[in-house]
C-alpha cells in the first residue's frame, strides 16, 4: 500500500469527520478502493425513475 | 415412522405433556449437557442455569395446574444481541460489558409467555456485525467456523444444548450458522417478527429467525413469535397461515426452481457443496415437485446493493459510540464502521433504489414460472478450519457467503435453511425461498423433505464429559 492512498484516506476522512487510527490506514485505503469498485457497480443502472425501496408511513399511530 | 429424536421441541412438547419428562428434568439434562459440550464448543456467553432451573418448576406448575402453552417447559437459547431483563446483553462487544437491560425483546417477552424456559445467552460475533472470530466452534468439527453471526444459537442447537435458539439474520447470520452446523434455520418474511429490543444492524435488512432441529420446531417457534407489535411498526399485520403442513405429505402441485449461474455454478462453489444440494432437489422432484432452470441476471448486483445499504446503515447507527468508546471495538469491527462512515449519501440513495429494481426482478421471476420456491446451496462451501488464517478483507468479497443469502435480506422474502448431506464430513444446508408471507409453502416443502430424510436427525460426534455420543 503506497503512502499516496494513505494520505488520501487521511485527508478523506478529516473532510468527512470520520476518525481513523492509525492502524487502520493501510486497510482502509485497499478497503475503499473496492468499496469505490463496488459502488461502480451500480452506476451503469439507470435508475432516475426508480422510488427507492423506502416507505414512509405519514399515519399518526398510537 | 422414524421415531422422533428427543431433542426436537416437538417431541419434547409430546412427553412433557404425557409427564414422560419434567420441565425440571428437562431443563437440568440441557444444563448437564451444556456442563459436557461448553468447553468445546463455547456456544453461550451467559448461562442461566438457576433462573431456568427457577421457570422450569413454575412450568412444571403450570401444567399440574392444568395449563398448557405452545412453549411451556422447553429450553431454549437466545442470541446475545436481544435484550433479556434476567440477564446481561453484552452482544460480543467490551462496549456493552455489563449492560443489563430493563425489559426484554419482543421476541423474548412472547416466548417466556408462551412458557419457555430461557437456558441463556448465546454468542455473537461483535454486535452481530464483526468480523472478529469469538472462541465458539463447530461441533462437528473443532477447528472448524460455526458461522456467523448466529453461531453460539446454531452451535447450541447441533450440540444438543438447547432444543431450539432465536437468532438474527441481516445477510445470511440465522442460514449461515443453520447450514455449517447441520441444523434447521428459519429466516422469515421481514416484518414477521418484531425486531423490538434486537440491537439494530441495518433495520431493512434485519431479521429476527430460528435455529432448530426441525422445521415442524420452525413453525412452532413462528406461530408463537410472529405479529403486530406496537414497539416495531416495521411489523405486518399479515395473520400467519395455518402451519401445519402434515395434511399435504407430498409435493405434487409444488413448483421449484434453481438459478444454477448465481447458485450453483461458480467458481467458490465446493464440489461435494453442489452434488449434496444436486441431490437434495432431484429428492424434492421424487416427492411430486416440478423443478425448472430459471435465470434472473438481476442477482449479480445483490452483493453490492446489500453491502452499501449495511456498511452505512451500521456505521450510522455506531456513530455515538464509535466516538465515545472507539477502543473498546475489536479492530476487525472499528475497521468496518470506519469504512461505512465513508460511503457517500449518492451510493447509499442509488443502492435503495437499485433494490427495487432486484426485488421486482426476483418477484417477476416467481411470477413468471409460476414459482413456489427458489431453491439453492444455503452457502457454497462447508466450514472452513479456523486453523487457516483468514485475512481480514471488506465484504462483499468476505463473501460467498453473504453471496447466497443477500439476495433473501434484501427481498425480505421468507427462506427456510434445511440439512441436506455432508461434504467432506461436513454438513451441507439447502436454502428454500419463497413468496412474500409464504412460510406456510417453504416449511411445506422442508418438512416433506425432512420426513424423507435423516440428514436433519444426525448428530456430531462429539464426547463430553458423561460419556453421551450420539
Amino acid at each position: 500500500m503506497d503512502s499516496r492512498s494513505v494520505d488520501r484516506v487521511i485527508a478523506a476522512a478529516e473532510l468527512l469527520g470520520v476518525a481513523v487510527s492509525d492502524d487502520d490506514l493501510a486497510w482502509l485505503a485497499d478497503a475503499l478502493a473496492e468499496q469505490r469498485a463496488v459502488e461502480a457497480v451500480l452506476d451503469d443502472l439507470v435508475l432516475d425513475e426508480v422510488d427507492p425501496l423506502i416507505t414512509f408511513d405519514p399515519r399518526w399511530h398510537d | 415412522m422414524t421415531e422422533v429424536p428427543p431433542w426436537t421441541v416437538t417431541a419434547a412438547r409430546r412427553r412433557l405433556a404425557s409427564g414422560d419428562l419434567s420441565a425440571v428434568e428437562l431443563t437440568q439434562l440441557m444444563l448437564d449437557r451444556m456442563q459436557d459440550t461448553e468447553p468445546l464448543v463455547h456456544a453461550y456467553a451467559y448461562i442461566a442455569s438457576e433462573l431456568a432451573l427457577e421457570a422450569a418448576r413454575l412450568a412444571d406448575r403450570r401444567r399440574a395446574a392444568g395449563q398448557d402453552l405452545p412453549l411451556l417447559g422447553i429450553p431454549l437459547a437466545v442470541k446475545d444481541n436481544m435484550e433479556t431483563f434476567d440477564a446481561p446483553t453484552e452482544v460480543g462487544s467490551r462496549v456493552m460489558r455489563g449492560y443489563q437491560p430493563s425489559r426484554d425483546a419482543t421476541v423474548v417477552e412472547r416466548i417466556r409467555a408462551a412458557g419457555a424456559v430461557i437456558l441463556g445467552k448465546t454468542v455473537t460475533h461483535e454486535f452481530a456485525y464483526g468480523l472478529d472470530t469469538p472462541p465458539t466452534r463447530n461441533p462437528w468439527r473443532l477447528d472448524c467456523f460455526p458461522g456467523a453471526s448466529s453461531a453460539g444459537s446454531a452451535v447450541a442447537v447441533a450440540a444438543g444444548s438447547a432444543l431450539a435458539a432465536l437468532g438474527t439474520d441481516t445477510a445470511g447470520s440465522v442460514r449461515t450458522p443453520a447450514a455449517l452446523n447441520g441444523v434447521t434455520g428459519l429466516k422469515p418474511t421481514y416484518g414477521r417478527v418484531s425486531r423490538a429490543g434486537v440491537f439494530p444492524a441495518s433495520p431493512s435488512l434485519d431479521h429476527v429467525g430460528f435455529l432448530t432441529r426441525s422445521v415442524e420446531d420452525c413453525a412452532v417457534l413462528l406461530e408463537v413469535t410472529a405479529g403486530t407489535d406496537p414497539r416495531d411498526p416495521s411489523c405486518l399485520a399479515d395473520v400467519l397461515a395455518d402451519l401445519d403442513p402434515d395434511r399435504v405429505p407430498d409435493l405434487r402441485g409444488v413448483r421449484v426452481a434453481m438459478e444454477r449461474s448465481y447458485f450453483f455454478d461458480y467458481a467458490e462453489v465446493q464440489p461435494g457443496v453442489r452434488e449434496a444440494a444436486d441431490t437434495a432437489i432431484a429428492q424434492l422432484a421424487e416427492l411430486g415437485a416440478e423443478v425448472i432452470e430459471i435465470s434472473i441476471p438481476e442477482l449479480d448486483l445483490m452483493s453490492a446493493v446489500g453491502s452499501i445499504i449495511n456498511l452505512a446503515d451500521n456505521s450510522a447507527w455506531h456513530r455515538r459510540l464509535m466516538r465515545d468508546r472507539r477502543s473498546d471495538y475489536d479492530p476487525a469491527t472499528r475497521r468496518m464502521l470506519t469504512l461505512g462512515a465513508m460511503i457517500p449519501a449518492t451510493a447509499y440513495a442509488n443502492a435503495h433504489k437499485a433494490r427495487r429494481v432486484l426485488a421486482q426482478a426476483v418477484r417477476q421471476a416467481f411470477e413468471a414460472h409460476r414459482l413456489d420456491a427458489l431453491v439453492g446451496p444455503t452457502v457454497p462451501g462447508v466450514a472452513h478450519s479456523l486453523l487457516t488464517t483468514l485475512p481480514l478483507v471488506p465484504t462483499p468479497r468476505l463473501s460467498p457467503l453473504v453471496h447466497h443469502n443477500y439476495p433473501g435480506n434484501l427481498t425480505g422474502l421468507p427462506v427456510l435453511s434445511i440439512p441436506c448431506g455432508f461434504a467432506d464430513g461436513l454438513p451441507v444446508g439447502l436454502a428454500i425461498m419463497g413468496r412474500p408471507l409464504a412460510e406456510r409453502q417453504i416449511m411445506r416443502i422442508g418438512r416433506a423433505f425432512q420426513r424423507s430424510t435423516d440428514w436433519h436427525n444426525r448428530r456430531p460426534p462429539l464426547q463430553g464429559k458423561s460419556g453421551m455420543t450420539e
